[in-house]
């Protein structure tokens, strides 16, 4: 019996036992940085012998994650994230993007334009980000607004949880077309770019890189890092935009 | 639409299937016999075993768009199930139809033969012999099979969000709001939703001893 209650009790510890060693710093991005912040990542490690632990997600969903207690170190968003404003300060913006509208590759269907999208039939199903947590979204609703297709498409939204939910609803022919970011279109081979939002309704999209307030040295020189040239030189294969 | 009124859509659209489709597949796994019995016995509990998320997935490969049975629905008869109610009642009756069938099956199976048979060799047409003496002998069992896949229904989260999505006034069931009400912070609004559904389960709870006491005395 007694034997039995110490064999438990030291599976459960193993079990449980998986809290990072502290080499390990946690890194949270927008999942729309998922493969470049990947390799940076590996880099890194490579490099400096540090073990990061990468969470992607919805930038809004992290960032009230970070709000809550989550012990992210550093957390880099696809937009700003006033919430954060108590946790944490912006180190740079590590990136730019811009945004484009898709459909998956052969559909049937004559290709929408940004300018044909007010015009689309009453089937016609538009995938953008469920806002506000999703920064694709909310940029994809102000171009929207900006160009006057709001009123005849709000009926036609259909919304992802994240901007890579919004890239598969449109691969899986689940939405028409949708609004996702440039750097997103070459990661399905099934989707095509039906072009970059129009001049009139682009707004800035920019990417900051929030540290933790009361960071430890080793989060700083891991902030330093992707703020330098290294970084911006991965992001950049990956067709984001300098900063 | 509130998240309460959506979720009693969806809950009641899938009772409708899941309760006759539910009771007959358990008259079947009580009564029946051979292959058949075991066949639909493995099949009507995968739901029950799989990942919500894999249920969710499934439907979406055979009923999305691209799907063989989506595709055709779509073609016949306009329908689309993805980001619609219908479809959030699909998930959440894959994912109910097995406690419906096997708490089925256990209410026919808890029913006396001999007393059927006595009604039938009274001269009690098959028919009338399930109504008047199976159906009331098992009807406690049935209640709580109905009362276990109603609250499974009303919980269901992972299956509706993998396949219908999240569209507030069309698939944004109780539990999917407290997920995305929580994610925002707002935490006023998943406090209330989740109070108002502690009170439905305690109802659900009380249900459930009442059936047992009515299967007791039964």
């Amino acid at each position: 019996m007694k034997r039995g209650g110490l064999a438990a009790a030291s599976v459960v510890s193993m079990l449980v036992s998986c809290k990072p060693s502290p080499q390990t710093l946690t890194v949270g991005a927008a999942i729309s940085l998922k493969e470049s912040m990947s390799s940076i990542a590996a880099d890194y490690e490579k490099a400096h012998g540090k073990h990061l632990e990468l969470v992607f997600g919805a930038s809004g969903e992290l960032a009230s994650q970070m709000r809550r207690g989550a012990p992210f170190d550093l957390l880099c968003t696809a937009g700003d994230e006033p919430l954060l404003a108590d946790d944490a300060e912006v180190r740079c913006t590590m990136a730019r993007n811009t945004l484009v509208l898709v459909r998956r590759k052969g559909a049937p269907q004559p290709a929408p334009s940004w300018g044909s999208l007010a015009e689309a039939p009453p089937s016609f199903r538009l995938a953008i980000g469920l806002t506000p947590q999703v920064p694709a979204g909310v940029y994809a609703e102000q171009a929207l607004h900006a160009l006057g297709s709001w009123d005849t498409l709000h009926d036609k939204l259909v919304r992802g949880t994240n901007v890579r939910h919004v890239l598969d609803l449109v691969a899986r022919g689940e939405a028409d077309a949708g609004i996702v970011y440039a750097t997103d279109v070459p990661i399905r081979s099934d989707v095509e770019s039906l072009g970059e939002v129009p001049e009139r309704a682009r707004t800035k999209v920019a990417y900051p890189l929030y540290l933790a307030r009361a960071a430890s040295p080793e989060s700083r020189a891991l902030a330093d890092y992707l703020c330098g040239p290294e970084a911006v030189r991965v992001l950049v294969a990956h067709g984001f935009l300098p900063p | 639409m509130t998240p309460l009124s959506v979720s009693l859509r969806v809950v009641a659209l899938a009772l409708v299937f899941v309760i006759p489709i539910g009771g007959a597949l358990g008259l079947l796994l009580a009564r029946g016999r051979g292959a058949l019995r075991s066949v639909v016995d493995a099949l009507v509990l995968i739901p029950l075993v799989l990942p919500p998320s894999v249920v969710g997935y499934l439907l979406l490969v055979l009923f999305g768009r691209q799907g063989a049975i989506g595709g055709a629905l779509e073609r016949a008869l306009g329908v689309r199930l993805v980001f619609s109610t219908a479809g959030a009642a699909l998930a959440t009756a894959s994912v109910a139809l097995p406690l419906m069938a096997k708490g089925a099956e256990a209410a026919f199976a808890r029913v006396d033969h001999a007393l059927e048979e006595v009604a039938f060799a009274n001269g009690l047409r098959p028919l009338a012999t399930f109504r008047l003496v199976t159906l009331p002998l098992a009807l406690p069992g049935l209640g709580v099979a109905v009362t276990l896949a109603a609250v499974r229904a009303l919980g269901e989260f992972g299956a509706t969000l993998t396949f219908a999505g999240y569209v507030p006034d069309r698939t944004g069931t109780a539990p999917l709001e407290v997920y995305f009400a929580m994610q925002l912070g707002d935490d006023a609004r998943a406090l209330r939703i989740s109070l108002v559904l502690v009170a439905v389960s305690i109802v659900a709870a009380l249900l459930l001893r009442a059936w047992g006491k009515a299967g007791a005395r039964a």
